[in-house]
């Protein structure tokens, strides 16, 4: 009884830790054309479930705060996979500092100061460039607090 | 048509013959090479990190994996490659030469047809029976007729299209 009673305890532990205190989703989107009743084209998001060469789809990491206290430090990272490009200008994240990544990870620094070294000359890093995304949150995740991170990248 | 242009025709002339070739699209298997486009059929997975601090002690937490299927991009580019073309009255067996290149994702058959009367003039060639597609085979004299062409992405076949007149 006392071998199970600890098993029990055990499992439960381990359930708390592979819940952890903050929750994220990511969703995969891309944006399609319909006429509304009043025969006017408008825009809306849809699941990408399939996409082809060309199109954009568009990112949404939602990352909710499920403890009852605050998280600090509050770091996001999303690839940017084999196949695609990011969307110039499309990374999107109320109260975050966006940085991004030409070396798979490694680093990450502002867009504007991000260098890439072809043929032994540096160059100016450009959107086709980044490896990564990095959302760095300027104050802490309250309790139950849910933020949202964006953005946009182009199937080659 | 024909009549007309002969009766017109008292010396050598050259037209600018022009011709368009329609590309009539089949599908075909699915089949994984090298590509234009990322190849049909790769899934793109994302997965999303996120760090934080919890009560003083670093944590990390992972996203669902999200993945999308890429689908096919049927897309053919057909050029033509002859300029000017020189006929003489009563000429056959002109050429003009084009090349079809699969720019889609994906092994794609393309069935070839020939409308050789185009608005805008008063050439309008007849194409040469029983067959006036030919493909080229890369040898420097001999064009042998393949049957239409199964190109894998990224790749171009030479056509020539002959007419008589």
């Amino acid at each position: 009884m006392k071998i199970l009673m600890s098993l029990i305890l055990i499992l439960m532990a381990f359930a708390a830790v592979a819940q952890g205190h903050l929750d994220v989703q990511t969703t995969v989107q891309k944006q399609e054309t319909f006429v509304n009743e009043a025969g006017e084209t408008e825009q809306r998001l849809v699941a990408a479930d399939v996409a082809v060469p060309g199109e954009r789809v568009i990112y949404t990491m939602t990352f909710t705060n499920i403890s009852d206290e605050s998280a600090e430090k509050v770091v996001i990272t999303n690839p940017i996979e084999d196949g695609l490009v990011y969307v110039d200008g499309s990374a999107f994240g109320p109260g975050t500092d966006i940085t991004f990544s030409v070396d798979d990870g490694a680093s990450f620094a502002a867009a504007s100061d991000l260098t890439v070294t072809e043929d032994g000359e540096s160059r100016p890093a450009e959107a086709k460039d980044y490896t990564h995304i990095r959302w760095v949150m300027k104050n802490d995740l309250a309790a139950g607090a849910q933020a949202t991170a964006r953005f946009a990248a182009i199937l080659e | 048509m024909i009549s007309l242009l002969r009766a017109m025709l008292s010396a050598t002339r050259v037209l600018l013959v022009r011709a368009v070739m329609c590309a009539v699209l089949t599908l075909a298997l699915m089949q994984h090479t090298f590509a234009v486009g990322t190849v049909v059929g790769t899934i793109i997975e994302n997965t999303a990190t996120v760090d934080f601090v919890f009560v003083n002690s670093a944590e990390r937490v992972v996203s669902n994996t999200i993945t999308f299927l890429v689908a096919e991009r049927v897309d053919v580019v057909v050029t033509p490659q002859s300029g000017q073309v020189v006929v003489l009255p009563n000429g056959t067996a002109r050429s003009l030469l084009f090349t079809v290149t699969n720019t889609g994702n994906g092994t794609e058959s393309f069935l070839l047809a020939i409308n050789s009367i185009v608005a805008g003039d008063d050439f309008d060639p007849i194409p040469a029976l029983p067959d006036s597609i030919f493909f080229d085979t890369g040898a420097p004299t001999v064009v042998v007729r393949l049957g239409d062409p199964t190109l894998v992405d990224g790749l171009q076949t030479v056509v020539f299209q002959v007419t008589i007149d």
